[in-house]
């Protein structure tokens, strides 16, 4: 069952259209992201459902009821703000409570609920504590905990993590995604960061310049994305411009001309007009064993660990990048290596 | 939508009362000024009372020499503030700058009337300093009541609104620019004069505008310490108000007075380039 | 601090104008100190010994504890500033949250306007109250049977509502100025956890700004206790403290006056450093 549903919004501030016929529906329970740069859009769609914002045309629908006209404390959803927005001037309990405050409950009440709460996100016995003393961390715990108790229907996260440094950040969303799991609230997640994005969600909407681009599972979005800005920014990719085509192959802006002889690929080339090629780094085979298609001069080699990252120049002059699971022994800058690539892996716009 | 209604409810009652306190406090008590100055006793409109001050010499003289001297001071005040004011930002600790910024302002909070009495007895004769000198067998001439005296008095009351500003805008200051500056081989007048004094420059506007309102507004500086020889404008107001009762004419110098002040606020502003939204807060 | 600009020199000259200019600083307050506890019916040197007659002396010399047309005056100062200042508090609040949440387009005109009695002469503010009052007090005594002259002709409610005119302005630029650092987010997230607006103001806004609260309050209290120019013009028969110790100066003066001065002095001395001592900042 759909929780939420957004359908045809726009809004505009002033002249600039923010956002264009967005539609988006999120089910009930999901764990779903909103992924787009900054100035995509994707605050001001938060903002809409919160109800700071309301939309120029279109409407927004919870349980299927129209929230559109709703102030902010009617509507049944709670934000997780990127600054947390913690009250400085309250200690931990106090600002837990607030909510269950303005609900006029009893003291006894409020006070077993923010005991419980507490507890489920890690904080028991910090209630006297307050915000300055607190790390990032348990910080975010108490934004969590604040919004988490008031039973949102839907709990919007306005990209909460992106201050934390990369360790914290990790560990974070690690417990988010639990959380989320407990409490089974529907995370309306906003972020800029794919791979907060990717291995946090269900579904991922991607936005761009206040138009949704795509909504999918992160693995469709990874591996089938819908459009070239998709292509290029939900993980690394490799774009090529296409000058020309044919039946079974396309060419390239810098003259390489490369043939695809798949049934899939065959049908696009046939109907479709092609302009872009998307051809992600871990697409490609280093000295292959059989079908060489392409050569290439070592420029960079990065290695992390558990990959390594191939900066390759090709015959044509193009820049590549070839992403590894593994180093390969012996190879180095200056070398010159052939390359294969997995036809059904590339993607044609 | 109640949310909104209730936002505006709130708003509304702000926006009353504040409304309420510029009107009935600010702007209708200076239309009233306004209206008073060109009235005469039986309530007819007229020119006379503006006629009077310039037709009488002592009138526009006293005129004149208050904005002068207004002028002079604001002067004064930024001569001493200025060095003061990157003393306390920048040279010592945040501590001590603290301390001696505490001392400052004590003057301030004992009020203006005991502080320029202070001065009037520390500068009479029999006050400490011709006393002290005197024991000594140094003979000085009359201090009080003297151009010295007043110009003293005035600068003291002043200072710190002339120095508060522009500690303000020089703690903006990044001490990397002028180290930079040091840096690439800028000599300390270059760097006083083009990086030091710009960066100050809105809170020497807005101090000068604070010290010369204080100054040519004031009455109990050349009442108590400037004595018979200066004649200051508010004084003629301010006989004209509480000694002969012509309030009229009073009203009209008070215009004046407050014409004046707007008038050398607007040339100064123009004359630094300043905008006026910066200077006022 | 700057260490590049530091010379050897330059730091000792700095050194010894700022020692000299915090001894001139300081020299009034001290002479006026010491000159309370002289035992002599003159008010300058030479000091003639100790003596606490000039406060508590009850024969020959009137000290200040039995002065009661002094302690008159200082309980009328204290009465009108604690109701000036908690008034214009009130007003100033109110004013800086309309400011932040205002979107009318006389916004910027009306802030010009209510910051404007900072920089018009007091003298002015005081002329154009009182002409202001007495017009409406005769317009009503004409036209009506109301008599409102409890209130606005000079007397103790003049004075209460000519102060708050302006230090309604000072309190507000206090208070403003913290609420510009406030985050706005906090009072989206008391809207978003459900609060109404006036409890994000009851429990948000206004602890939030506490401190600057204080602090305009106490600035108030002491603006209007220590103020002259514009009250003078607004008094009736019960003047406040600097107007009655203005005409004592003038007409009658004995170290009654030295006395008192000593105590505000000594007062706000104390006050000043424990608040360097034990305030935040």
């Amino acid at each position: 069952m759909n929780i939420l549903e957004i359908s045809s919004v726009s809004k505009h501030f002033d002249e600039v259209r923010v956002l264009e016929q967005v539609n988006i529906s999120v089910e009930e329970g999901e764990f779903f992201s909103i992924l787009g740069p900054s100035g995509s859009g994707k605050t001001t769609i938060l903002r809409l459902i919160a109800g700071f914002l309301y939309p120029d045309e279109g409407d927004i629908k919870i349980n299927q009821k129209s929230i559109k006209n709703f102030p902010p404390e009617k509507r049944e959803v709670n934000i997780v703000f990127q600054n947390l927005a913690l009250f400085p001037m309250m200690n931990v309990f106090e600002n837990v409570a607030f909510g269950l405050k303005r609900k006029k409950l009893s003291k006894e009440t409020i006070k077993k609920e923010v005991a419980k709460m507490l507890k489920k996100v890690g904080l028991n016995g910090f209630e006297k504590r307050k915000i300055d003393e607190l790390s990032g961390g348990q910080k975010q715990r108490v934004a969590l905990a604040r919004s988490l108790i008031m039973k949102p229907k839907i709990l919007l996260l306005d990209e909460p993590l992106s201050a934390l440094d990369k360790k914290l950040k990790e560990q974070m969303m690690l417990e988010l995604k639990l959380l989320q799991k407990d409490f089974k609230t529907t995370f309306l997640y906003i972020t800029h960061d794919q791979s907060e994005a990717m291995i946090m969600s269900n579904r991922i909407a991607v936005v761009n310049e206040g138009k949704v681009e795509q909504i999918a599972s992160p693995f469709e979005l990874y591996n089938y994305p819908a459009s070239p800005f998709v292509a290029s920014f939900v993980g690394e990719n490799n774009r090529f411009e296409v000058k020309d085509r044919n039946q079974e192959s396309v060419i390239t802006e810098n003259g390489w001309k490369i043939l695809l002889t798949s049934p899939e690929k065959k049908e696009i080339l046939k109907n479709r007009k092609v302009s872009q090629m998307f051809i992600r780094p871990e697409s490609f085979v280093i000295n292959p064993k059989e079908k060489e298609v392409l050569k290439g001069k070592v420029k960079t080699i990065l290695f992390d660990g558990p990959h390594t990252k191939i900066f390759i120049e090709t015959e044509y002059k193009d820049e590549i990048l070839v992403n590894l699971k593994r180093k390969i022994n012996g190879l180095k800058e200056g070398d010159t290596v052939s390359l294969g690539i997995k036809e059904d892996e590339i993607r044609l716009f | 939508m109640k949310s909104d209604c209730s936002k505006n409810r709130l708003l509304l009652i702000y926006g009353l009362i504040v409304v309420g306190w510029i009107f009935m406090l600010i702007v209708l008590p200076h239309t009233g000024l306004f209206l008073s100055s060109f009235t005469n006793d039986d309530g007819k409109f007229t020119l006379a009372n503006y006629l009077k001050f310039f037709n009488q010499k002592i009138y526009y003289k006293t005129f004149l020499y208050t904005f002068f001297n207004g002028i002079l001071i604001a002067f004064f005040s930024f001569l001493i503030s200025m060095p003061l004011a990157f003393f306390l930002t920048k040279n010592i600790p945040k501590k001590v700058s603290n301390f001696l910024l505490t001392i400052l302002l004590i003057p301030l909070g004992v009020g203006e009337l005991i502080v320029v009495y202070s001065w009037m007895v520390t500068l009479s004769d029999n006050g400490l300093i011709k006393h002290s000198l005197q024991i000594l067998g140094i003979d000085v001439p009359k201090l009080l009541n003297t151009p010295f005296s007043m110009t003293l008095g005035f600068v003291y009351i002043s200072l710190v609104f002339m120095l508060l500003p522009i500690m303000q805008s020089l703690e903006n200051l990044d001490n990397c620019l002028v180290e930079a500056a040091l840096d690439l081989g800028a000599s300390k007048f270059t760097i006083i004069k083009r990086i030091i004094i710009p960066f100050a420059m809105p809170g020497i506007v807005s101090g000068t505008i604070m010290v010369f309102t204080m100054v040519i507004g004031d009455f109990l500086v050349p009442n108590i310490l400037g004595g018979k020889s200066a004649l200051w404008f508010t004084e003629i107001i301010y006989n004209n108000f509480l000694t002969t009762l012509n309030w009229n004419l009073g009203s009209a110098f008070g215009f004046l007075l407050l014409l004046g002040s707007v008038f050398v606020i607007w040339l100064l502003i123009k004359i630094t380039g300043q905008q006026y939204e910066k200077v006022v807060k | 601090m700057i260490n590049g600009l530091v010379s050897k020199r330059y730091q000792a000259s700095v050194f010894v104008f700022t020692a000299f200019f915090f001894l001139f600083w300081l020299l009034p307050l001290f002479v006026i100190s010491i000159l309370a506890f002289n035992n002599a019916d003159y008010i300058g040197f030479p000091f003639k010994g100790f003596t606490l007659d000039w406060f508590f002396g009850s024969g020959n010399r009137v000290g200040v504890f039995h002065d009661a047309d002094l302690l008159q005056a200082l309980f009328i100062s204290i009465k009108t500033a604690l109701l000036v200042s908690a008034v214009s508090l009130f007003i100033a609040t109110a004013a800086v949250l309309y400011f932040e949440k205002a979107k009318s387009r006389f916004k910027d005109f009306l802030y010009y306007l209510s910051v404007s009695p900072l920089i018009i002469p007091g003298v002015i503010l005081g002329i154009a109250l009182l002409t202001f009052a007495t017009t409406i007090l005769y317009f009503f005594q004409d036209h009506s049977s109301i008599d409102l002259s409890d209130y606005l002709s000079p007397g103790f409610w003049l004075v209460v509502i000519g102060q708050i005119s302006f230090v309604t302005s000072y309190s507000m630029l206090i208070v403003q100025s913290q609420m510009k650092k406030f985050d706005k987010t906090l009072e989206e997230a008391a809207l978003s956890l459900k609060a109404s607006r006036f409890e994000v103001l009851r429990y948000i806004v206004v602890p939030y700004l506490k401190p600057s609260l204080i602090k305009a309050f106490l600035a108030g209290f002491l603006i209007s206790f220590s103020n002259f120019n514009t009250t003078v013009f607004l008094v009736g028969s019960d003047p406040t403290l600097p107007i009655y110790l203005f005409s004592q100066v003038k007409y009658n003066l004995t170290p009654v006056v030295n006395a008192i001065s000593f105590l505000i002095i000594f007062t706000i001395t104390a006050f000043a450093f424990l608040n360097f001592l034990f305030g935040k900042e």
